[in-house]
């Protein structure tokens, strides 16, 4: 057995390289434990590089998900206060119908409340106008300009209707309506109101009973379209809750790939603080083992 | 034997155990001098004086001193001081090319390419909103500088290499001429002590030529090196060939090394620090290739899915992204004239499209996820990812490769120690016995001449 010669230069380069090993190990550590980071760089886990990015990539994805969910969210609930007003104008226009197509009402008096039909259109124009900060809720993707004419009630929008994405694949709720389709479909919302204004100008009750069927199809309408919108509410909140779930999986999935276990890279640290400690007094004890200094 | 003749015997005496202690001396005082290797007294019987028929000893004397060295272990270790130099280059140049791509602060390309999509997913909030198409460019900018930055890092480190190989070169080449000049001088040496010196030193010579550049060394038996790179000799006696460092058209550096008629080309066999520096250069060619592909597919798909919308005014739309073939990455911008105008964004999917309309919008957003990359299976963020994930590979490769050669080198250079160190506590015990030697030598002396006083009393 032959025995390798071992120099006092030898020991001290090998104590000296292994203390700068743990040295460096202890760098690495303290950068861990003072980020919280176990993957720093792409070389720290290069496999799981481009599953991070995705990871990342998608929970920036739900972010917007959860931002376009509450943004259309409030859009729709403003939009259902439109219709809520709409409801209440069609429910006064028919009360005002059923009252003037009374027999206890003469002529002149329904020729006079035609005044009272007119107001109601003004509401009803109102409604169909219904906006939030400047934008048309039932101009379609017209949005940028009223949806009815304030005059003639014509529809000015747009038969394409806006949308924001709530979810991967496609999925994604409505932020304004059609309202042509909304408020002008089996029973025409508008046109019921017109038609009751003109039946009390010509002072007939037959005239003004026959709108009632038509303001009850508008009722009708209005009870259609809020349940559409309700829908697409309660998709905007389905779509929120959701992102937001999703936001709280992939965070924990991204904190498993990339984040360090707190107790585990403490105790990591303390353990190779004490070798690099025990390191430093072997190399101060070996500095002191000369023969030449006893001499 | 006459005692005149005991005299001359301790004298010598004296005279080894002076030249003990100068060669205990010199190893002392180079025991931490790189590369040098200790030296051991060699000493020789004189020949017997016949005397009365009898051959006496007459001393011993100092003929040389002899230099350890162990030629298989050097030799490795100017292989392994040459690997251990080119993985740690390789290394360090790729961790600084790996910062380029921040994947700490989350700031890199990858982060900025999710950015610009929800930007434009922002958008289909409101594709007329005027902020929510500035948000949409500004952040489509972020992506394009970010991808410039780090394309501009990237031809910085691979430009770096060539302007330090060139300012190197001609120290290399100074180098290569004093290993000549040494070899001559070890050949023409006349003392032991003294060629060994000139050996040490074109030793340390040698190993800085392959830590710094990957020659390798074969020592002859006439105490010459011959040093070589890639099997072309560089160094032959006392003969020397220098190299050359140009720019290739491709904007790497290529290092030629003269022959006895032209050059040759050794860029692929440079070993040692430049060689891992040259390593580096075709792992940075590799990434610029990479990111260069990676722009050119995303920005052709998108631009050619903007041309199928319609800005705000109702034209179809222009190119978004503009990049040059061949420098993609380095070149990767916003067109000029959309990103002074955000209506240019051709977000409608109609040329008489109303506010609202951003059919084409949910169309460019839709490029993100679309399977563009490595033959239809992988998306942007993938494929970006896979850079990423190629940089960290080749770093974390380079890392390996760098300890295991730390390692081997830590191992022949405690074997070279073992060989050819200086021990302290050899050399004080050595100390010990020459001022030992010396001090029973000294004795005799004066032991002989008592014994010749007492002679000198006897014939008074």
């Amino acid at each position: 057995m032959s025995i390798v010669r071992s120099t006092y230069h030898s020991r001290l380069s090998a104590l000296s390289r292994q203390s700068r090993r743990i040295g460096d190990q202890m760098a690495r550590a303290q950068l861990e434990a003072s980020s919280g980071l176990k993957v720093l760089r792409a070389s720290d886990a290069p496999g799981r590089t481009s599953y991070i990015h995705s990871v990342r990539e998608s929970r920036a994805d739900q972010s917007e998900y959860t931002s376009n969910a509450d943004w259309a969210f409030q859009h729709l609930a403003a939009a259902d206060g439109g219709l809520g007003g709409f409801a209440q104008v069609i429910s006064e226009a028919r009360e005002l119908a059923v009252q003037m197509s009374s027999e206890t009402y003469n002529t002149d008096s329904r020729i006079n409340s035609q005044a009272d039909a007119t107001a109601l259109f003004d509401r009803a124009i109102q409604h169909g106008n219904t906006n939030l900060g400047g934008r048309y809720l039932f101009a379609g993707e017209a949005y940028d300009s009223e949806a009815f004419d304030s005059v003639t009630g014509a529809y000015l929008g747009d038969t394409e209707e806006p949308e924001v994405a709530v979810a991967d694949g496609n999925v994604s709720v409505l932020t304004g309506f059609d309202g042509s389709n909304l408020l002008q479909g089996s029973g025409d919302v508008i046109t019921a109101i017109q038609n009751l204004e003109t039946a009390l100008g010509t002072g007939s009750a037959t005239n003004v009973q026959a709108t009632i069927d038509e303001l009850d199809a508008a009722l009708e309408q209005i009870a259609v379209a809020r349940t559409v919108l309700g829908g697409e509410m309660q998709r905007a909140e389905d779509g929120r809750d959701m992102a937001q779930n999703m936001t709280i999986a992939l965070a924990s999935q991204e904190s498993d790939l990339v984040d360090v276990d707190a107790v585990e890279s403490f105790t990591n640290l303390f353990e190779i603080q004490q070798a690099f400690e025990a390191a430093l007094q072997v190399t101060a004890n070996a500095r002191s083992s000369l023969l030449f200094s006893r001499l | 034997m006459s005692l005149i003749s005991s005299l001359n015997t301790a004298a010598s005496g004296l005279r080894v155990a002076s030249q003990g202690i100068n060669v205990t001396s010199h190893n002392v005082t180079n025991a931490t001098t790189e590369g040098y290797s200790r030296r051991t007294l060699r000493v020789e019987t004189s020949l017997p004086a016949l005397s009365g028929g009898f051959g006496i000893g007459t001393g011993a004397n100092p003929v040389g001193a002899k230099r350890s060295a162990d030629i298989f272990v050097n030799r490795r270790l100017v292989d392994a001081v040459g690997q251990d130099s080119r993985s740690s280059s390789r290394y360090q140049t790729l961790r600084t090319v790996e910062a380029s791509f921040d994947e700490v602060s989350q700031n890199g390309p990858a982060s900025l390419l999710a950015n610009f999509f929800d930007s434009m997913s922002r958008l289909t909030q409101d594709p007329s909103d005027g902020s929510l198409r500035e948000d949409a460019l500004t952040q489509g900018e972020r992506f394009t500088d970010g991808i410039q930055k780090v394309a501009g890092d990237l031809q910085t480190g691979r430009e770096s290499i060539y302007e330090e190989l060139e300012q190197t070169s001609s120290e290399i080449n100074n180098r290569l001429s004093q290993v000549a000049q040494f070899n001559a001088a070890i050949t023409a040496s006349t003392t032991e002590m003294g060629a060994g010196d000139f050996m040490d030193k074109r030793d340390q010579l040698i190993h800085e030529l392959a830590d710094e550049f990957g020659f390798t060394a074969v020592f002859n038996g006439d105490g010459t090196a011959q040093v070589s790179i890639g099997g072309h000799a560089a160094v032959t006696g006392a003969e020397f060939r220098s190299i050359q460092v140009q720019q290739t058209a491709a904007g790497v550096a290529q290092v030629d090394l003269e022959t006895g008629s032209g050059t040759v080309d050794v860029t692929d066999v440079v070993g040692g620090y430049f060689g891992g520096r040259l390593d580096a250069q075709s792992d940075i060619v590799g990434f610029e290739a990479d990111l260069n592909t990676f722009v050119d597919t995303l920005g052709t798909a998108f631009n050619t899915q903007h041309a199928a919308g319609f800005d705000q005014t109702g034209a179809p739309g222009g190119d978004f992204f503009t990049f040059s073939a061949g420098s993609e990455a380095a070149t990767f911008s916003l067109d000029t004239a959309l990103a002074a105008d955000s209506s240019l964004i051709a977000a409608a999917g109609l040329a008489t499209a109303a506010a609202g309309d951003g059919a084409n919008l949910e169309s460019l957003i839709g490029v993100e996820s679309q399977l563009l990359f490595a033959g239809g299976t992988q998306d942007s963020t993938e494929a970006l990812g896979a850079v990423y994930a190629s940089v960290g590979r080749a770093v974390a490769t380079a890392e390996m490769d760098n300890y295991t050669a730390s390692a081997t080198l830590d191992d022949l250079r405690a074997l070279r120690d073992a060989a050819s160190g200086v021990d302290l506590d050899q050399e004080a015990a050595d100390l010990l016995a020459w001022q030992a030697s010396y001090q029973a030598s000294a004795r005799v002396v004066t032991t002989t001449n008592q014994m010749l006083a007492e002679l000198m009393e006897i014939v008074r």
